[in-house]
Protein backbone atom coordinates (compact mmCIF):
# COMPACT_ATOMS: atom_id res chain seq x y z
CA UNK A 1 0.00 0.00 0.00
CA UNK A 2 3.07 2.18 0.19
CA UNK A 3 2.72 5.40 -1.77
CA UNK A 4 -0.83 4.59 -2.77
CA UNK A 5 -3.53 7.21 -2.58
CA UNK A 6 -6.78 6.46 -0.80
CA UNK A 7 -10.33 7.28 -1.64
CA UNK A 8 -13.02 7.96 0.90
CA UNK A 9 -16.09 5.90 0.12
CA UNK A 10 -19.37 7.57 -0.78
CA UNK A 11 -21.09 6.24 2.32
CA UNK A 12 -19.02 8.26 4.77
CA UNK A 13 -20.15 11.48 6.42
CA UNK A 14 -17.79 13.48 8.58
CA UNK A 15 -17.71 16.44 10.87
CA UNK A 16 -14.69 18.18 12.35
CA UNK A 17 -14.48 19.79 15.75
CA UNK A 18 -11.54 21.59 17.28
CA UNK A 19 -9.30 18.57 17.54
CA UNK A 20 -11.52 15.60 16.96
CA UNK A 21 -13.69 14.29 14.16
CA UNK A 22 -16.80 12.16 13.94
CA UNK A 23 -17.40 9.82 11.03
CA UNK A 24 -20.67 8.13 10.12
CA UNK A 25 -20.74 5.11 7.86
CA UNK A 26 -24.19 5.08 6.31
CA UNK A 27 -24.10 1.49 5.12
CA UNK A 28 -23.09 -0.08 8.43
CA UNK A 29 -24.84 2.65 10.49
CA UNK A 30 -21.74 2.96 12.65
CA UNK A 31 -20.26 6.13 14.13
CA UNK A 32 -16.55 6.62 14.70
CA UNK A 33 -15.08 9.22 16.96
CA UNK A 34 -11.51 10.10 16.04
CA UNK A 35 -9.02 11.53 18.49
CA UNK A 36 -6.69 14.35 17.50
CA UNK A 37 -4.10 12.11 15.81
CA UNK A 38 -6.65 10.04 13.92
CA UNK A 39 -8.49 13.23 12.94
CA UNK A 40 -5.23 14.58 11.50
CA UNK A 41 -4.85 11.41 9.44
CA UNK A 42 -8.46 11.68 8.29
CA UNK A 43 -8.03 15.31 7.24
CA UNK A 44 -5.01 14.20 5.22
CA UNK A 45 -7.15 11.55 3.52
CA UNK A 46 -9.84 14.11 2.77
CA UNK A 47 -7.16 16.30 1.23
CA UNK A 48 -6.17 13.38 -1.01
CA UNK A 49 -2.70 12.89 0.49
CA UNK A 50 -0.72 9.64 0.29
CA UNK A 51 0.32 7.66 3.36
CA UNK A 52 3.82 9.16 3.27
CA UNK A 53 2.49 12.68 3.06
CA UNK A 54 0.14 12.02 5.96
CA UNK A 55 3.04 10.63 8.01
CA UNK A 56 4.99 13.80 7.15
CA UNK A 57 2.14 15.90 8.51
CA UNK A 58 2.10 13.89 11.73
CA UNK A 59 5.87 14.37 12.09
CA UNK A 60 5.54 18.13 11.65
CA UNK A 61 2.64 18.47 14.05
CA UNK A 62 3.59 16.12 16.89
CA UNK A 63 7.39 16.16 16.59
CA UNK A 64 7.75 12.38 16.45
CA UNK A 65 10.23 10.18 14.60
CA UNK A 66 9.33 9.59 10.98
CA UNK A 67 9.26 5.81 11.53
CA UNK A 68 6.84 6.17 14.41
CA UNK A 69 4.63 8.54 12.43
CA UNK A 70 4.67 6.24 9.39
CA UNK A 71 3.77 3.21 11.51
CA UNK A 72 0.96 5.09 13.24
CA UNK A 73 -0.41 6.43 9.94
CA UNK A 74 -0.30 2.94 8.42
CA UNK A 75 -2.10 1.46 11.42
CA UNK A 76 -4.86 4.09 11.35
CA UNK A 77 -5.30 3.84 7.60
CA UNK A 78 -5.55 0.05 7.93
CA UNK A 79 -8.24 0.47 10.59
CA UNK A 80 -10.19 2.91 8.44
CA UNK A 81 -9.95 0.61 5.41
CA UNK A 82 -11.00 -2.41 7.49
CA UNK A 83 -14.15 -0.56 8.50
CA UNK A 84 -14.99 0.33 4.91
CA UNK A 85 -14.40 4.06 5.33
CA UNK A 86 -11.66 4.28 2.70
CA UNK A 87 -10.25 2.15 -0.09
CA UNK A 88 -7.16 2.29 -2.19
CA UNK A 89 -7.48 4.52 -5.22
CA UNK A 90 -8.35 2.47 -8.28
CA UNK A 91 -9.34 -0.59 -6.24
CA UNK A 92 -13.01 -1.60 -6.52
CA UNK A 93 -14.29 1.58 -8.19
CA UNK A 94 -17.93 2.11 -7.20
CA UNK B 1 -106.51 19.61 -22.23
CA UNK B 2 -104.21 16.58 -22.36
CA UNK B 3 -102.62 17.75 -25.60
CA UNK B 4 -101.97 21.18 -24.10
CA UNK B 5 -100.28 19.60 -21.09
CA UNK B 6 -98.06 17.51 -23.38
CA UNK B 7 -97.05 20.62 -25.34
CA UNK B 8 -96.22 22.41 -22.12
CA UNK B 9 -94.17 19.41 -20.97
CA UNK B 10 -92.23 19.35 -24.25
CA UNK B 11 -91.50 23.05 -23.92
CA UNK B 12 -90.37 22.55 -20.36
CA UNK B 13 -88.04 19.76 -21.41
CA UNK B 14 -86.66 21.88 -24.25
CA UNK B 15 -86.03 24.72 -21.82
CA UNK B 16 -84.31 22.41 -19.38
CA UNK B 17 -81.99 21.15 -22.11
CA UNK B 18 -81.06 24.72 -22.83
CA UNK B 19 -82.99 24.86 -26.08
CA UNK B 20 -84.39 28.08 -27.48
CA UNK B 21 -87.42 29.13 -25.50
CA UNK B 22 -90.52 29.74 -27.51
CA UNK B 23 -91.67 33.26 -28.15
CA UNK B 24 -94.91 32.59 -26.42
CA UNK B 25 -96.07 33.32 -22.89
CA UNK B 26 -94.83 30.05 -21.41
CA UNK B 27 -91.12 31.07 -21.72
CA UNK B 28 -91.05 31.64 -18.00
CA UNK B 29 -91.58 27.95 -17.37
CA UNK B 30 -88.58 27.02 -19.55
CA UNK B 31 -86.41 29.67 -17.93
CA UNK B 32 -87.39 28.50 -14.46
CA UNK B 33 -86.57 24.90 -15.36
CA UNK B 34 -83.19 25.87 -16.86
CA UNK B 35 -82.43 27.98 -13.79
CA UNK B 36 -83.29 25.11 -11.50
CA UNK B 37 -81.02 22.76 -13.46
CA UNK B 38 -78.19 25.28 -13.38
CA UNK B 39 -78.64 25.67 -9.63
CA UNK B 40 -78.52 21.94 -9.04
CA UNK B 41 -75.40 21.66 -11.19
CA UNK B 42 -73.83 24.49 -9.26
CA UNK B 43 -74.65 22.77 -5.99
CA UNK B 44 -73.25 19.49 -7.29
CA UNK B 45 -70.11 21.33 -8.40
CA UNK B 46 -69.78 22.97 -5.02
CA UNK B 47 -70.23 19.64 -3.30
CA UNK B 48 -67.59 18.04 -5.52
CA UNK B 49 -65.19 20.91 -4.84
CA UNK B 50 -65.88 20.59 -1.13
CA UNK B 51 -65.19 16.85 -1.20
CA UNK B 52 -62.05 17.34 -3.31
CA UNK B 53 -60.86 20.10 -0.99
CA UNK B 54 -61.47 18.00 2.10
CA UNK B 55 -59.65 15.10 0.51
CA UNK B 56 -56.67 17.22 -0.53
CA UNK B 57 -56.46 19.11 2.75
CA UNK B 58 -57.24 16.36 5.23
CA UNK B 59 -57.46 12.79 3.95
CA UNK B 60 -54.53 12.85 1.53
CA UNK B 61 -51.96 14.45 3.87
CA UNK B 62 -52.89 12.16 6.73
CA UNK B 63 -52.68 9.08 4.50
CA UNK B 64 -49.38 10.33 3.08
CA UNK B 65 -47.97 10.96 6.55
CA UNK B 66 -49.00 7.55 7.85
CA UNK B 67 -47.51 5.91 4.78
CA UNK B 68 -44.25 7.86 5.16
CA UNK B 69 -44.03 6.84 8.82
CA UNK B 70 -44.57 3.23 7.89
CA UNK B 71 -41.89 3.42 5.19
CA UNK B 72 -39.30 5.22 7.33
CA UNK B 73 -37.29 2.09 8.29
CA UNK B 74 -36.78 1.30 4.60
CA UNK B 75 -34.72 4.47 4.19
CA UNK B 76 -32.18 2.97 6.56
CA UNK B 77 -31.57 -0.09 4.41
CA UNK B 78 -28.10 0.02 2.89
CA UNK B 79 -27.00 3.54 2.00
CA UNK B 80 -30.41 4.74 0.86
CA UNK B 81 -30.49 7.46 3.51
CA UNK B 82 -28.01 9.37 1.37
CA UNK B 83 -30.91 10.36 -0.91
CA UNK B 84 -32.49 12.30 1.92
CA UNK B 85 -29.25 13.98 2.98
CA UNK B 86 -28.82 15.75 -0.35
CA UNK B 87 -31.34 18.16 -1.87
CA UNK B 88 -33.51 16.29 -4.37
CA UNK B 89 -32.84 16.74 -8.07
CA UNK B 90 -36.56 17.05 -8.65
CA UNK B 91 -39.28 17.45 -6.10
CA UNK B 92 -42.93 16.73 -5.69
CA UNK B 93 -44.96 14.12 -7.43
CA UNK B 94 -47.98 15.72 -5.80
CA UNK B 95 -49.32 19.21 -5.89
CA UNK B 96 -46.92 21.98 -4.93
CA UNK B 97 -48.38 23.94 -2.05
CA UNK B 98 -48.65 27.67 -2.40
CA UNK B 99 -47.86 28.18 1.25
CA UNK B 100 -44.92 25.81 1.20
CA UNK B 101 -44.02 24.22 4.50
CA UNK B 102 -46.64 26.33 6.31
CA UNK B 103 -49.52 24.91 4.30
CA UNK B 104 -52.11 23.25 6.57
CA UNK B 105 -52.00 20.09 4.45
CA UNK B 106 -48.24 19.86 4.86
CA UNK B 107 -48.52 20.41 8.61
CA UNK B 108 -51.16 17.67 8.85
CA UNK B 109 -48.96 15.35 6.82
CA UNK B 110 -45.98 15.98 9.10
CA UNK B 111 -48.09 15.43 12.19
CA UNK B 112 -49.46 12.19 10.75
CA UNK B 113 -45.93 11.04 9.93
CA UNK B 114 -44.75 11.73 13.49
CA UNK B 115 -47.82 9.96 14.87
CA UNK B 116 -47.19 6.94 12.66
CA UNK B 117 -43.57 6.74 13.80
CA UNK B 118 -44.67 7.06 17.42
CA UNK B 119 -47.24 4.28 17.01
CA UNK B 120 -44.94 1.99 15.04
CA UNK B 121 -42.17 2.58 17.55
CA UNK B 122 -44.37 0.96 20.17
CA UNK B 123 -45.18 -2.04 18.00
CA UNK B 124 -42.80 -4.93 17.38
CA UNK B 125 -40.82 -4.33 14.22
CA UNK B 126 -37.88 -2.38 12.85
CA UNK B 127 -39.36 1.11 13.44
CA UNK B 128 -38.25 3.12 16.44
CA UNK B 129 -39.62 6.39 17.70
CA UNK B 130 -36.42 8.40 17.36
CA UNK B 131 -35.48 11.73 15.83
CA UNK B 132 -33.99 9.95 12.82
CA UNK B 133 -37.16 8.04 11.96
CA UNK B 134 -39.32 11.12 12.53
CA UNK B 135 -37.07 13.26 10.33
CA UNK B 136 -37.05 10.69 7.56
CA UNK B 137 -40.85 10.38 7.56
CA UNK B 138 -41.38 14.15 7.66
CA UNK B 139 -38.83 14.77 4.92
CA UNK B 140 -40.63 12.32 2.69
CA UNK B 141 -43.94 14.11 3.27
CA UNK B 142 -42.37 17.49 2.52
CA UNK B 143 -40.79 16.24 -0.68
CA UNK B 144 -44.12 14.82 -1.82
CA UNK B 145 -45.50 18.33 -1.51
CA UNK B 146 -42.70 19.80 -3.59
CA UNK B 147 -40.61 21.10 -0.69
CA UNK B 148 -36.94 20.10 -1.06
CA UNK B 149 -36.37 19.11 2.57
CA UNK B 150 -33.16 17.40 3.61
CA UNK B 151 -32.38 15.35 6.69
CA UNK B 152 -29.43 16.57 8.74
CA UNK B 153 -27.43 14.39 11.09
CA UNK B 154 -25.37 16.11 13.73
CA UNK B 155 -23.23 15.40 16.74
CA UNK B 156 -22.64 17.39 19.87
CA UNK B 157 -18.94 17.55 20.58
CA UNK B 158 -19.33 18.75 24.14
CA UNK B 159 -21.31 15.90 25.63
CA UNK B 160 -20.12 13.12 23.37
CA UNK B 161 -18.70 10.10 25.14
CA UNK B 162 -15.67 8.49 23.54
CA UNK B 163 -17.45 5.48 22.10
CA UNK B 164 -20.92 6.92 21.84
CA UNK B 165 -21.11 10.47 20.51
CA UNK B 166 -24.38 12.23 21.18
CA UNK B 167 -26.19 12.46 17.85
CA UNK B 168 -29.39 14.02 16.57
CA UNK B 169 -31.36 14.29 13.32
CA UNK B 170 -33.51 17.16 12.10
CA UNK B 171 -34.92 18.65 8.89
CA UNK B 172 -33.64 21.63 6.94
CA UNK B 173 -34.63 23.42 3.77
CA UNK B 174 -31.67 24.17 1.49
CA UNK B 175 -32.39 27.89 1.17
CA UNK B 176 -33.96 28.54 4.54
CA UNK B 177 -32.06 26.39 7.02
CA UNK B 178 -33.78 24.55 9.87
CA UNK B 179 -37.47 24.00 9.32
CA UNK B 180 -38.83 25.05 12.71
CA UNK B 181 -37.75 26.24 16.13
CA UNK B 182 -36.91 22.76 17.41
CA UNK B 183 -34.70 22.17 14.37
CA UNK B 184 -33.10 25.59 14.84
CA UNK B 185 -32.22 24.69 18.41
CA UNK B 186 -30.79 21.38 17.23
CA UNK B 187 -28.76 23.03 14.49
CA UNK B 188 -27.25 25.35 17.09
CA UNK B 189 -26.31 22.57 19.44
CA UNK B 190 -25.25 19.83 17.03
CA UNK B 191 -22.69 20.11 14.31
CA UNK B 192 -23.94 18.48 11.10
CA UNK B 193 -21.98 15.80 9.31
CA UNK B 194 -21.45 16.22 5.59
CA UNK B 195 -20.33 13.82 2.88
CA UNK B 196 -16.62 13.32 3.55
CA UNK B 197 -15.65 13.22 -0.10
CA UNK B 198 -16.96 16.76 -0.49
CA UNK B 199 -14.81 18.05 2.36
CA UNK B 200 -11.72 18.06 0.17
CA UNK B 201 -10.23 21.55 0.34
Amino acid sequence: MSGAGYVITDDVLSSHYDEESVLVHLHSKRCFRLNATAAEVWRGLEAGLSREEIAGRLCARYEVESDTAAAEAARLIGELAKNGLIREAGAGEE
Amino acid sequence: MLAAARRAGRRLARGARGGEPSARGDDDIGRAAAGSDFKSRLERGRLCALVRGAFAQRVEPVALGLWAGYRAPRWLEGSRLRELLDPPAEVGEGAICAEGEHDPAVRRGRLAARTAVWLLGRAPGPARNTCLYRSIAEAEVLRRYGIPAVVRLGFAPADGVADNPSGHAWIELPDKGPLDQAATNSAGRYQPVTPARENRP
